[in-house]
């Protein structure tokens, strides 16, 4: 996945993977963990989906003591309104037991209710979170929306100013004359 | 709200679902951020088949290479398969797969009599032999392809892959060219193959008849047919070239192939 840092370091997941393993064991209730979004609001989160975020994780292998304590766990650049949806995301892909249309009709609802700007914020907050299923959900909703259409919608799309200076533009296209690309 | 740029990682995972390398090309042209994320692997490793091993040895090209450039390897260079009896390359704009069936893997009526075709060497063949006619009435040549080796979902079309050189005999009766599934309906129809030939010197029934193209590799071409292959069912393709009508004596054909690709609309 995109923007990934050094996370593959086995030692310490081995850690988190045992205290999420012990939360399991110690749940009468479902073992919650608390995580602190970047506009400072605490959501208790279900440990069986906040360990699915690939950042939580990081965090637990670093300080292995925030599973069980009382500590936030800080989430940067995630801001409340993100999250929420992405855990609307998780709670129906993870815990109902729906079928696959379910789903589909999940996913295509849930798809609908995001204008372009909230649709790149969650998949900035997906990228950072490293959180897979969504993360590829997203990228894929993208690429169907930008599917046949010109660079100019895909530039308004992405916020993107054309950076290429004509000249470089003309010298690049020339050299993939194989495109048959004629048109913008 | 400010919006933030997307990093390049999240462009390049949105662009591996585009559905050909002319789309990702199209894109590219966004921005020099774009640009950069289209050239990633993860990008184009979608438009190289995920069979490949299976068809060309892993060892044929270094693993340091990019997939980019291992695309753009196997979509300008023919790669000898089967024991050098057809060559495998990946269409440039689509990622499918194209093979030239050489002459030593179709079957010619007479081929193996040196009284009437002669087994030849040529600088501008890939490969190592081509079927030159010396002389033959009974002109009838055919081959086979399974559809499974194919790309799915793709329109193919056949095409004969030959020269001229100092022919003669051609002008008496059209050739048919024929494309279809073995035990299915095929399609056939009537060609002028040999491009020297004057309008003067054939009759009514040349009028208006297709004439072979000349190929960037120096070879002739005629389109034989097409066919759609879904990828549902397992088919054998059968492709035929034939003039069996005029026993009029032919001479100096040389057979390179049949090429099997992506027909482009």
């Amino acid at each position: 996945m995109a923007e990934e840092t050094e996370s593959t370091k086995t030692e310490p997941l081995k850690t988190a993977e045992e205290e999420f393993k012990k939360l399991e064991i110690t749940e009468e209730e479902e073992s919650e963990l608390k995580l602190e979004t970047s506009d400072h609001v605490t959501f208790m989160v279900e440990a069986s989906i906040a360990m699915k975020f690939g950042a939580v994780q990081q965090y637990l292998e670093v300080s292995p003591a925030a599973s069980a304590s009382a500590t936030a766990i800080p989430l940067h650049n995630v801001a409340s309104r993100e999250l929420i949806l992405i855990l609307e995301y998780y709670r129906m892909h993870d815990w109902v037991d729906a079928g696959e249309r379910d789903l589909k009709e999940f996913d295509e609802r849930f798809l609908k209710d995001l204008n372009y700007e909230e649709l790149k914020e969650l998949l900035l907050a997906a990228n950072y979170l490293n959180v897979e299923k969504l993360f590829n959900f997203l990228t894929k909703s993208i690429a169907n929306i930008i599917r046949n259409k010109d660079v100019e919608f895909v530039r308004t799309f992405f916020g993107i100013d054309n950076d290429y200076t004509p000249e470089e533009e003309a010298a690049y296209r020339e050299e993939n004359a194989w495109a048959g690309v004629k048109f913008v | 709200m400010e919006s933030r740029d997307l990093p390049e990682g999240c462009i390049a995972q949105i662009l591996s679902y585009s559905t050909t390398p002319v789309d990702a090309f199209r894109f590219s042209l966004v921005s020099k951020l774009f640009r950069s994320a289209s050239e990633s692997d993860t990008v184009w490793d979608h438009f190289i088949p995920s069979d490949l091993s299976s068809i060309i040895s892993p060892s044929s090209f270094p693993s340091s290479i990019s997939k980019k450039a291992l695309y753009f390897t196997l979509s300008d260079h023919p790669i000898l398969i089967d024991q050098g009896k057809k060559s495998f390359q990946l269409d440039k704009r689509t990622g499918n797969k194209c093979y030239m069936l050489s002459a030593r893997d179709l079957h010619i009526i007479w081929g193996d009599t040196s009284q009437y075709w002669e087994w030849t060497k040529q600088a501008e063949s890939r490969f190592e032999e081509v079927a030159r006619l010396y002389a033959v009435c009974w002109f009838d040549i055919g081959g086979r392809i399974n559809t499974r080796v194919l790309s799915p979902n793709t329109q193919y079309a056949a095409f004969l892959v030959f020269k001229m050189i100092d022919a003669s005999g051609f002008h008496h009766d059209p050739v048919v060219l024929s494309v279809g599934f073995l035990g299915g309906n095929s399609s056939s129809k009537y060609v002028c193959l040999d491009p020297n030939l004057e309008d003067d010197e054939l009759d009514d029934r040349f009028r208006g008849l297709q004439r072979p193209n000349i190929r960037h590799d120096g070879w002739l071409e005629i389109e034989m047919g097409e066919f759609f292959n879904s990828g549902l069912e397992e088919d054998e393709v059968q492709m035929k070239v034939a003039e069996t009508t005029s026993n009029m004596w032919k001479h100096g054909f040389f057979l390179e192939g049949i090429e099997v690709r992506p027909k482009h609309v």
